[in-house]
């Protein structure tokens, strides 16, 4: 079965749906055209909520304006609109939303390299990047739907 | 874990507080709640490096590719206190990715080689809908 954008939002805003960059570097160490784009060219595996399947598009449909600017949550961490990762933690930054999330705090290593030099440096890193998609009220009042990065 | 930060490339925080969100492309992310897996994947998106400190930041584009997968943990979340609920999934993930801006550019080692400290999927809503 194939669930409508419809139904998504229904599930998550009435609570029926049982399943209802930011890159640091230490040294040492849609409008609805593009819906039909998207969904044209998708291959990819799909979001898969319940026996649904939808893809992030899906969850884009029928809006004109993604790009309106969100509201930040009103709470967070250390005097900032944004949570730590961690378990129990709200994922997203934006207020009066609806939708999916993503969190991944990494670590690794990598190379620097002075570009005007050439010279080589090996370098730790650390990431707290995450996506949000979904529904939004944005700072003009209205809702919308969109896709952010967190970085 | 080193000497010293001197990178942090960030979309800086908006004068609302929306704290390091920038609008990406649509198709930039892929997502199977089902099965716990997703991609999100950028080509030269414009962050700023704000490290070391200087205004405007140094403008720096950042390519990565992160997959999540390999559900670990499962759980509902209901906080009245700060007014959000989801449903989480915790997994595994990775990262590659590479920076480049004036004078400097990074290449991060393989994704099999990153290190999650944290990562889950999960169904969230807050504010009005909650």
């Amino acid at each position: 079965m194939v669930t409508s954008n419809g139904d998504l939002v229904r599930r998550l805003l009435d609570g029926s749906g049982r399943h209802a960059g930011h890159a640091h570097i230490w040294e040492g160490a849609l409008s609805r055209r593009q819906f039909v784009q998207a969904a044209a060219g998708a291959t990819a595996a799909g979001v898969v909520v319940g026996s649904g399947l939808l893809t992030p598009p899906d969850v884009l449909a029928d809006d004109e304006s993604s790009t309106v600017p969100p509201n930040p949550i009103p709470f967070g961490d250390n005097g900032t609109h944004h949570f730590l990762p961690g378990r129990g933690k709200e994922v997203t930054t934006i207020t009066d939303f609806v939708g999916f999330v993503g969190v991944a705090q990494l670590t690794g290593t990598g190379t620097g390299t002075n570009t005007s030099t050439g010279a080589t440096t090996p370098l730790n890193w650390s990431i707290d990047n995450r996506f949000i998609i979904g529904k939004y009220v944005g700072v003009d009042g209205q809702e919308h739907t969109g896709t952010f990065g967190v970085f | 874990m080193g000497q010293g930060h001197i990178h942090d490339f960030n979309p800086g925080i908006a004068p609302s507080g929306l704290f390091w969100t920038a609008p990406i492309p649509p198709d930039s992310v892929q997502l199977n709640f089902g099965q716990v897996q997703a991609q999100m994947a950028l080509q030269n998106f414009a962050l700023g490096d704000t490290i070391p400190v200087v205004t405007p930041p140094t403008p720096v584009t950042v390519s990565m590719v992160i997959n999540w997968s390999g559900q670990t943990a499962e759980l509902d979340v209901k906080d009245v206190v700060h007014q959000f609920a989801g449903h989480y999934r915790e997994c595994s993930a990775t990262c590659q990715w590479s920076a480049s801006e004036a004078g400097f550019s990074f290449v991060s080692a393989a994704a099999s080689t990153s290190v999650t400290k944290f990562a889950e999927l999960g169904m969230e809503r807050n504010g009005k809908f909650f």
